[in-house]
């Protein structure tokens, strides 16, 4: 199955994530800001990373650019979720190499739509 | 990595080192330590055996190799030090230290002279930076600590880094990184070295305990330990060994209890029994 990385510094956030991925039979990690993932995903590798944006130490936008450097994680589907939702941000998302952009608080089947279109 | 680079990288270097070497080098360190280095840690095995290689006028790793295969044990001891020793320093990824002084001593010290036990495990304690780092925190954060049942566990593989701990002399640029107030407050000159150098006060040296262990080994000492610092360790074992670990860590654990891991590690896939509460920081549930 899939492994996937949910990046969130709420951790009620990373729990609903990691409950809707797990009950559809996901592998789930989670990490509490952007340099916390970035470091877990140099040394183990996801399928997919969920990441919210605004984040203490590194942010989301920061991390999918980050990301985007490494080898290993350069066709690797990168979704963002935030409350952010305007044309500018999702631009600058899409500009720093983010696959999807998902609003929150966010629908569960919908999530998991996404997932399973991303992860193809 | 293509050919072309690898001749380049070989021609390069002050001693031979091929692939069968670095595969031959990795099955012996996962032998003699289970430690499992990764690929990527080809660097790592060259820089730190190129000493080894010019103390003992050696040409090539081969003739390392066969060195060690009739060694006796003195240079397969020295072999695993030399891999094994981690770099560090003094309050490394420091909010691993506010989270000790806030959310654990800090709600301790309103607690009755009955539960002012506390049990800290600096596993993989290096040359002591880590648990002297936990010492200076826990006296910052306790006014009267002769009141309290405070102990430090600082364990490591390696008997010359345990020796270094022991001493807990560093130079003048090691504690470089340290505030002015704590360098003053918990070090003093120490004039017996070639370069200056300071020595750690008695009273961070009496909260340690210092032994040596080997992860893979049975446990001696008896839980529940409070905070656990296991940090840029379990990155060298692989998924079942660390899943072994951490199970047998969790077991000297109670709830709520905390475990600090290295700022690239992750409990993912290892073990179910903790809950991420900050970064790199883990609650057992």
């Amino acid at each position: 199955m899939a492994r996937i990385l949910t990046v969130d510094d709420s951790a009620a956030m990373r729990q609903m994530v990691e409950v809707t991925l797990t009950s559809a039979g996901y592998d789930v990690a989670q990490a509490c800001d952007g340099r916390e993932a970035l470091g877990i995903a140099e040394t183990n590798t996801f399928d997919l990373v969920i990441t919210d944006v605004n984040m203490p130490e590194m942010d989301g936008l920061t991390l999918v650019r980050e990301l985007r450097g490494l080898a290993s994680y350069r066709h690797t589907p990168l979704l963002v979720l935030t409350t952010e939702a305007t044309a500018e941000r999702k631009l600058e998302g899409r500009e720093a190499g983010a696959t999807g952009w998902i609003v929150k608080p966010f629908n569960p089947d919908k999530l998991l739509a996404t997932v399973a279109k991303v992860l193809k | 990595m293509d050919t072309s680079t690898t001749s380049l990288t070989l021609k390069l270097r002050e001693f031979e080192f091929g692939d069968e070497d670095f595969q031959a080098l990795r099955a012996l360190v996962r032998d003699v330590t289970g430690i499992s280095l990764s690929e990527q840690k080809r660097e790592l095995v060259y820089g730190r055996l190129a000493r080894r290689l010019r103390a003992l006028n050696l040409r090539s790793f081969r003739e390392y190799r066969e060195l060690l295969s009739q060694d006796d044990g003195g240079e397969l001891v020295q072999f695993c030090n030399a891999i094994t020793t981690n770099l560090t320093a003094f309050f490394r990824e420091p909010h691993h230290f506010d989270h000790l002084k806030q959310d654990v001593l800090g709600p301790l010290l309103h607690k009755p002279a009955a539960g002012r036990r506390l049990r800290i495990w600096s596993a993989g304690c290096s040359t002591g930076e880590e648990p002297y780092s936990i010492a200076m925190s826990v006296l910052e954060a306790v006014p009267d600590i002769e009141r309290w049942d405070i102990r430090i566990l600082a364990t490591d593989l390696d008997s010359d880094v345990l020796e270094k701990a022991r001493r807990g002399v560093y130079t003048a640029e090691r504690l470089q990184t340290l505030s002015a107030e704590r360098r003053e407050r918990f070090f003093e000159p120490y004039h017996d070295a070639k370069e200056p150098s300071y020595q750690v006060r008695p009273e961070l040296t009496r909260l340690l305990t210092v032994k040596q262990l080997n992860l893979m080994h049975p446990f001696p000492m008896k839980g529940p330990l409070d905070v656990v610092f296991c940090r840029n360790v379990v990155i060298y074992f692989d998924k079942d060994t660390q899943r072994e670990l951490v199970a047998r860590v969790s077991r000297l654990q109670r709830p709520g209890n905390l475990l600090f891991l290295g700022h690239s590690e992750t409990l993912f896939k290892v073990s179910t029994d903790y809950t991420l509460i900050g970064r790199t920081i883990y609650r057992r549930s």
